[in-house]
């Protein structure tokens, strides 16, 4: 035996001490925020049951939201969405749809159904955004904006949404995510209740794939009839159920997904909008909220609310699905570096403290330990090292506490708000819980490597996106659009796909 | 000697063992991780999906159930001259009775007058008033505030003894048991519901406090500007801006009363609060009194835009000759954009989108000089890439309209809009109306 090998025996045994150790400590962590998410799930039952006795629609106090809805080559789907957003109810609403220099029909699209007409008149803004080409009114639909920029990326389009809204709040929505009709009154309801501190508060994401739609609205809810979508539901399960209530309990919710989330506009602007530089850009924009109002001493709350409900297609190729997650875990990289600041710092509160340092420990790191675990026990195993308790431990801790994290988040949504009706469904997503402990989750941590090297090489694409869009109607406008829907540009960075940053929760979450 | 010589002068297997034995995990540790994770493990699958197929089974009864109970509900409140509910509800299994009770809460959310009054009978002989009383006097904070709101809906106010003992120890709970008390019409609605709401000051309401606080003041505003005038200075900014913000909404019905403190927060230290107090000014446009002791004058001076243009709008509303010249006269000068527009919306509305851009004579006003647009770039352009946008004062290239006009041209196309889409709805109103005959 060489002194090197020795050497290399010793770092390999060392390593496993160290990733079960590891991970013994972030899964009491993710047991604590399950554990604080079914109290919090408990109160927000309970919130929910209690209707206050006034009618919305009477009460001149409800404050207006505008719909942002940025737009890239969403031609399938952009009509669909905005006829549900404009049957949303709610007493004050605007729906601003940016498109976002869209080499498809979608403003075509727009302009045919909605009957819009060019504003004739200079935008009166300075608007943080690349040049706006015009604005369009319908003639049908008075609460309906509709602006044409350049091509400046998903962020770039809310900007010009939020700085052309006078809405005192604005929801972001992607534009291939359906809301349930009362959503956007219940995830204002943080606002409602205390509307002079909250500044943020975010709803609930589905999986819509295999749902019944009609008239923008899920009608019947389904699990989508293919594994890999199936997993993804149990994942936004867990990670909406489990992971944003329980943060939302320590008062240190850093992430609202982009595909519907509400904000205070004027709080939002004050931050100089969202950034361009990085490709999650809704968790940076409630990490940097977090550092803003701290840093000015401003007394607030961000907000997570179970209940309301927007529904969104996931990826259900494997392909598809790994450069969605790469590009989270690559935008989680840039935002938790560019928030280093506020790490271990009081003055920013648990969020500083506890939570950034957390999240990053689990969610950015994690996933990397966890791959180097799988590699070291083959290597373990040949050189006739593989400790067999440690093996267990390590597989009780990645696959059990997993499974048991998972279910969890199953078990909190049949005993709160129980969408998925049949028991059978429910069978199928506590399998799901099981599979995808087999495969998927170590398939999980070689995305994450690898959105490590190209976050490495400073790699900023999104990478395709494919729309096929919701129900019959949409269907048909996919198949003369396909091409231009999963056309993969530079900067194709509008293309909405699922909430971006919500796997940077889901992944981790039952560890 | 070190320890590292030592591990590595052995064999892999050995050298492993030592940093293995090291961070020992026990056997019966890990077998008891197992047992504990594995029972974890059954106990979420069995509840899970017991929950599961409970909720189905429930869902299965219930539907059928709240189908039937909707239509015989809706024949007897409209299709018989007596509902009898009393003898509909004693013949109910448990069930129906709980799907009633939810309909009935839909129900009484709708309606009004005496379609209202004939379900609060059904409320009745549901014994949900009783149990109401039963939840305010016995029961824990969650009974007490669904049972607050049973009772708005059934207009039928509790004791005053009761709703002071027991229902005063959160804003939610004033605010709900204020409620009731307006909801029933009561003669002290006013003076109890301002007492109960905004008892020990609260730092802020709810959208529900202030819609309720709007309500009570409505029904007798003199408890509510009594007690402003009092307390206004003492209470946090952001009650300050609700208390406004009721103002605002309140216009005729406050009489003679006192704004004094209205006007006094014109001068408050926080922008948003004067900024509050001009939207609430907005709305006394018709008090001479008041409209005297206000100098539109010193609007310019404010440091903050937004303060500005709540005081555009709120003269805009005013709508007479000084307002509108005191908002022309600043407009022009005006250095911030959504200032600008406030003013440019409120002067359109005023004069309509086809005058001419205020402070230019009409003649230099053609076409020409309006920022317009081909047909493939339908609106002008986002100011300067650069992202600089023109100082108001500043003199903008000949051949570029100055900012106010800027300004002028969005809200007059914005206002042409409106008006398109209200004369849509309208005729499509008028048709359907024909349609119905």
């Amino acid at each position: 035996m060489t002194t090197l090998g020795a050497l290399g025996t010793a770092v390999i045994a060392g390593s496993g001490v160290f990733i079960v150790a590891y991970y013994l400590l972030i899964n009491a962590g993710y047991l604590a925020i399950h554990v604080l998410a079914l109290l919090q799930l408990r109160d927000s039952v309970r919130e929910s049951a209690w209707s206050p006795s006034f009618r919305e629609f009477d009460s001149p106090f409800y404050p207006g939201v505008a719909m942002v809805v940025p737009a890239y080559n969403e031609a399938p789907t952009i009509v669909e969405s905005v006829r549900s957003m404009l049957a949303l109810n709610y007493p004050d609403q605007e729906i601003v749809v940016v498109n976002d220099g869209s080499s498809d029909t979608t403003l075509e699209r727009l302009v045919g159904a909605f009957g819009l007409r060019p504003v004739d008149a200079e935008v009166p803004y300075d608007v943080p955004s690349e040049p706006i080409r015009g604005v369009y009114r319908s003639a049908t639909h008075e609460d309906l904006l509709v602006v044409d920029k350049e091509n400046g990326g998903k962020s770039d389009a809310l900007n010009a949404g939020v700085w052309l809204t006078d809405k005192e709040l604005f929801c972001a929505v992607d534009a291939d995510t359906l809301i349930d009709r009362d959503a956007l009154l219940d995830v204002v309801a943080p606002f409602l209740e205390d509307p002079s501190r909250t500044v943020a508060s975010g709803g609930t994401i589905r999986v819509a794939n295999d749902c019944v739609v009609q008239d923008g609205q899920v009608k019947e809810i389904n699990l989508p009839k293919t594994g890999l979508a199936g997993v993804q539901v149990m994942e936004y399960l867990r990670a909406f159920y489990s992971g944003r209530l329980g943060l939302a309990r320590l008062k240190g919710l850093i992430l609202i997904s982009g595909a519907f989330g509400v904000f205070r506009t004027d709080r939002v602007r004050d931050i100089g909008g969202y950034r361009h530089d990085t490709v999650t850009e809704d968790f940076d924009v409630v990490v940097r909220l977090h550092e803003h109002l701290s840093d000015a001493d401003v007394d607030y709350r961000i907000e997570f609310v179970p209940e309301p409900v927007a529904w969104t297609e996931v990826p259900d190729t494997l392909r598809a699905l790994g450069r969605q997650r790469r590009r989270w875990y690559r935008g989680m990289l840039e935002t938790v570096v560019a928030s280093r600041r506020m790490f271990f710092r009081r003055a920013y509160g648990r969020v500083g403290t506890v939570i950034l340092p957390f999240f990053t420990a689990a969610e950015a790191i994690g996933p990397l330990i966890e791959g180097v675990g799988y590699v070291l026990l083959p290597i373990a195993w040949y050189l006739g090292i593989l400790n067999i308790e440690f093996f267990l431990a390590f597989l009780l801790l990645t696959v059990g506490t997993g499974m048991f994290l998972s279910w969890f988040g199953v078990f909190s949504e049949v005993w709160s708000y129980n969408r998925y009706a049949s028991p059978w469904d429910v069978l199928r997503l506590l399998w799901y819980g099981v599979l995808e402990n087999f495969g998927y989750r170590q398939w999980k941590t070689v995305v994450a490597w690898h959105g490590l090297i190209e976050y490495l090489r400073g790699d900023r694409s999104w990478g395709v996106m494919e729309r096929r869009g919701f129900g019959s109607d949409a269907e048909t406008a996919a198949a003369g659009t396909d091409e231009t829907a999963t056309d993969e540009t530079a900067t194709d960075e509008t293309a909405t796909d699922e909430t971006a940053t919500d796997e940077t929760a889901t992944s981790g979450q039952r560890r | 000697m070190s320890v590292i010589p030592g591990l590595i002068a052995t064999s892999p297997r050995i050298t492993g063992d030592l940093v293995l034995q090291a961070v020992e995990i026990p056997p019966v540790a890990l077998t008891l991780a197992v047992v504990v994770l594995a029972s974890l493990l059954a106990a979420v699958v069995i509840v899970t999906v017991g929950y599961s197929v409970r909720a189905a089974r429930r869902r299965r009864r219930r539907v059928p159930a709240r189908a039937g109970l909707r239509s015989e509900l809706l024949d007897r409140l409209y299709g018989r001259d007596e509902p009898a509910w009393d003898e509909w509800v004693a013949g109910l299994s448990a069930l129906e009775r709980d799907e009633l009770e939810s309909l009935l809460d839909v129900y009484l959310r709708e309606l009004e007058g005496r379609d209202a009054a004939e379900l609060a009978g059904l409320g009745t002989a549901l014994g949900i008033d009783e149990r109401a009383r039963r939840e305010i006097a016995e029961g824990d904070y969650w009974d007490r505030i669904h049972a607050l709101v049973w009772l708005a809906l059934l207009r039928d106010p509790p004791d005053r003894g009761l709703l002071e003992a027991r229902c005063t120890d959160t804003p939610r709970e004033r605010a709900a048991a204020a409620r009731v008390l307006h909801a029933a019409a009561t003669d002290d609605c006013a003076t109890t519901g301002v007492d109960l709401l905004l008892r020990d000051n609260p730092s802020a309401f709810s959208v529900f406090g202030v819609d309720t606080l709007y309500r009570v003041a409505e029904r007798d505003p003199t408890p509510f500007f009594e007690r402003a005038a009092a307390d206004f200075n003492d209470w946090e900014p952001a009650l300050q801006r609700q208390a406004l913000l009721v103002v605002r909404h309140l216009t005729t019905v406050v009489g003679d009363a006192d704004l004094s403190w209205v006007v006094g927060a014109l001068s408050s230290p926080d922008p948003r609060v004067r900024s509050a107090a001009w939207r609430a000014l907005g709305a006394y446009g018709w008090n001479r009194r008041l409209r005297g002791v206000v100098d539109p004058e010193a609007i310019p001076d404010d440091p903050d835009p937004t303060v500005r243009a709540s005081a555009y709008r709120a003269l805009g509303v005013w709508g007479d000759a000084d307002a509108i010249g005191a908002i022309e006269a600043a407009a022009t000068a005006e250095p911030d954009a959504r200032a600008r527009i406030a003013a440019a919306e409120t002067l359109v509305s005023h004069r309509g989108p086809d005058a001419p851009v205020p402070g230019r004579s009409a003649s230099l006003v053609d076409e020409d000089s309006r920022p317009t647009a081909d047909a493939t770039s339908p609106a002008g352009a986002t100011p300067p890439a650069d992202g600089s946008a023109l100082p108001a004062d500043a003199t903008p290239p000949a051949d570029e309209p100055a900012p106010f006009e800027v300004a002028w041209a969005w809200a007059t196309e914005h206002a042409r809009f409106d008006r398109l889409a209200r004369d849509i709805s309208a005729e499509r109103e008028r048709l359907r109306e024909e349609v119905r005959g």
